[in-house]
């Protein structure tokens, strides 16, 4: 073998030897910043991030000295915390059938100075089960409860804005890294959390208007009417009600894993349904759907969820064409370049874009974008997730309430983007280039503010 | 527990009690049921709890709101007024919306709670309405800002350890502060339209709208409210701004260019020189 050879094979293979490990370093390395995640470098975290996620940030008060057993902490915070008492009391930990109750320390330690907030491998100690559950939906990526704290952190707009600002974003992301969001404290219901008002905390609002659309197909009707009379201390399976609650089709007999049937991925991005996986996925649904429907009439409704995503994604591309023409000619205003440079931008330096359509990290482009990006951003995850949403859970009317506003975003953008095409094209003709109206997009108090505190 | 924390709870429970007068449950079993008329009402309890009329009074449903229209008109079913359905009449909308999608407002709405129980200290294992804003039997606004923090710390701190309540009071003030950054970011940026801010009516109204839907979502700890129905839509607000303003000016340079006058590029320089 000549010397070429050998380089043209061992070059390309050492290459590769030390850029594996090398990449593995350097995401080690950014991950162990003050922060959390991939852009832990770039943030500290609020003092309030702690509750939210304890496993990372808690910080036991160091004021109160002492090793205590349960019936001290007890007494004391009979006084301080008189609810939680109360409701520990009802609960089931503390009324075990021939065993001692599980009581504070147990789940909080016992030395005042060292204790902490129960994170779910706290919970995972007794409930193995639902704990390993849990864990499990990780391998089906997003959208995922037990990734949810992850994919907040790791959002650029998480490092880019204050953090007292994105505090609101880990009231519900803390669903990945503590199990009281669902089952409260210090109660911890199995029955509650079987009840749909269990997940609206969260699943509401623009992007996923669970709540309204859910509560408004005959499902919802059905248990808003009835559901207060109903035993709802009965697992979730066949035949014990009458209309499915959320986590009757989400997590089916009681199963702690609500991925495992994402078909659709929240509408966040267009799947192809026929794949030998995804058709895996859609019998997981048949089948829950025929504990009360028939088999052709399951497979009907979710044949008429593909059509409803076909369609949004068919107005969806039309608009990201429209605006990646714009960004082709450099029709965006503010470009990419004349934005605040905000932290997680830093890399737009090398290569300035504009963020349009999922892969370009649309998710974030809900600020600091111009004004018709901003407009897409809110068709695609406000209009055609509600759109989504509405049909996933049979709310007809919602489906035609969501499309007609992706209709009409549509026809907006098409129209704005006319606009800045004959503005363009006129200051080019004038004037050689595209006029600026300066710094508008770069001063004001909360930009100033953001940037000295980022 | 410092002595310190430990006196600012006695200290918000002794404000509190100073503001409540004494109150004997639902009153006395020699009462007629009624029904009772407003003025009737006032006639006996003008009498006999004259610092509770005096708080009522004063407070912010002197006006708007009598005895009969949150108590009803009979004495058998005076408690009715510590029920979410009691407020939810008036204060319908945002208000209403922010707290029923709270934790607080789920577990209320699903617990069955026993509504006879007065609105005090561990007999509710979630607060509803009346148990934060008339705590106690208060019948002004127990959440009044003007009352102080430590009032606020009492209230919460029945089931919330007192740092936690400290901690998540002060990151609520946090976050409206900053949504309170973006409405004068807002108005700083349509003061530079060309035509004055008369045209951007309805943007700023927005985002006074949006600014109190975040302080609702920090008063009601609503997540939705706090992010997506406030933080992301003044963004929203800002951007729109921005673009009906540098659209309009843009346009008011070109025509400038049309007539051979001066354009507006200085500032185009300088804000590019910023960025890099």
């Amino acid at each position: 073998m000549s010397g070429g050879r050998v380089r043209t094979v061992w070059v390309p293979v050492a290459l590769v030897l030390v850029a594996i490990p090398l990449g593995f370093l350097y995401v080690h390395w950014s991950k162990s910043g003050p922060g959390a995640g991939l852009y832990s470098r770039s943030w500290s975290p609020d003092p309030v991030q702690g509750w939210w996620d304890p496993g990372r940030f808690f910080q036991p008060v160091q004021s109160v000295q002492g090793v205590f057993a349960a019936g001290q902490c007890i007494q004391c915070h009979e006084a301080i915390t008189p609810g939680i008492v109360a409701d520990w009391r009802a609960s089931r930990h503390a009324n075990l059938k021939d065993q001692d109750p599980v009581a504070c320390p147990d789940c909080h330690g016992a030395d005042h100075q060292r204790l902490h907030l129960p994170t779910p491998e706290v919970c995972g100690a007794c409930h193995a089960q639902q704990h390993g559950d849990f864990q499990d939906e990780a391998r089906y990526g997003f959208p995922s409860h037990v990734l949810a704290m992850e994919r907040a952190v790791d959002a650029k707009h998480f490092a880019d804005k204050p953090k007292a600002e994105v505090q609101a974003c880990v009231q519900c992301h803390s669903v990945a890294t503590k199990c009281d969001s669902c089952h409260t404290r210090h109660r911890f219901d199995p029955a509650e959390a079987r009840r749909p008002e269990a997940c609206i905390t969260c699943h509401s609002g623009p992007p996923h208007p669970d709540d309204d659309t859910y509560f408004a197909s005959a499902h919802g009707r059905i248990v808003r009417e009835e559901g207060d009379a109903w035993d709802w201390s009965k697992p979730l399976a066949k035949g014990n009600y009458k209309a499915p609650s959320c986590a009757y089709c989400h997590m089916d007999r009681g199963r702690h894993q609500v991925a495992d049937k994402s078909l659709w991925k929240f509408g966040l991005l267009e799947v192809n349904p026929h794949t030998s996986g995804n058709r895996v996925l859609r019998e997981r649904w048949v089948a829950i759907c025929m504990d009360c429907h028939e088999e052709g009439q399951s497979r009907d409704w979710l044949a008429g969820l593909d059509r409803e995503r076909k369609e949004a994604w068919g107005k969806l591309y039309a608009a990201e064409d429209l605006l990646k023409g714009l960004r082709s000619k450099d029709l965006l205003h503010p470009g990419p370049a004349e934005r605040p440079p905000y932290p997680m931008d830093a890399p737009d330096g090398l290569w300035a874009r504009a963020r349009i359509g999922y892969y370009d990290g649309q998710a974030s482009a809900f600020y600091n974008v111009s004004a018709l990006e901003r407009d897409y951003f809110e068709m695609w995850y406000f209009d055609n997730l509600g759109s989504y949403k509405a049909a996933a859970h049979h709310d007809a009317e919602g489906v035609t309430r969501g499309h007609a506003a992706m209709d009409k975003a549509l026809a907006n953008i098409r129209f704005q983007a006319g606009a800045l095409r004959a503005l363009g094209s006129a200051e080019q003709a004038r004037d050689g280039r595209r006029s600026d109206p300066g710094d508008l997009w770069l001063a004001g108090p909360y930009t100033e503010a953001n940037g000295a505190g980022n | 527990m410092p002595a310190t924390r430990l006196g600012g709870l006695l200290l918000g429970a002794a404000l509190l009690a100073q503001t409540v007068p004494a109150q004997g449950g639902d009153g006395p079993a020699t009462v007629p049921e009624g029904p009772f008329t407003q003025g009737e009402c006032l006639e006996c309890h003008s009498a006999r709890d004259p610092a509770l009329v005096a708080q009522w009074r004063a407070g912010p449903h002197g006006n708007t709101a009598d005895c009969v229209a949150c108590h009803g008109e009979r004495h058998g079913a005076l408690h009715k007024a510590r029920q979410d359905a009691a407020c939810t009449g008036c204060h319908a909308g945002t208000v209403a919306h922010s707290y029923a999608t709270s934790k607080h407002g789920v577990l209320v709405r699903i617990g069955r709670p026993d509504w006879t129980r007065p609105l005090d200290r561990g007999n509710y294992r979630a607060p509803g309405c009346a148990y934060c804003h008339q705590h106690a039997a208060d019948h002004g606004d127990t959440m009044d800002p003007g009352r102080g923090p430590a009032v606020r710390d009492w209230v919460c701190s029945a089931c919330h350890a007192p740092r936690y309540v400290r901690e998540q009071l002060a990151a609520g003030d946090r976050l409206a502060d900053i949504a309170r950054l973006k409405r004068a970011e807002a108005l700083g940026v349509a003061a530079l339209h060309p035509a004055g801010a008369a045209g951007l009516a309805d943007l700023l109204e927005a985002t006074e709208r949006h600014l109190r839907n975040v302080r609702l979502g920090a008063g009601h700890q609503s997540p939705d409210y706090q992010w997506w129905h406030g933080q992301p839509a003044l963004d929203g607000d800002l951007i729109r701004l921005r673009g009906a303003v540098a659209q309009a000016l843009r346009e008011g340079a070109a025509a400038q260019l049309d007539r051979g006058e001066t354009g507006i590029d200085q500032p185009a320089a300088a804000g590019k020189a910023r960025r890099h």
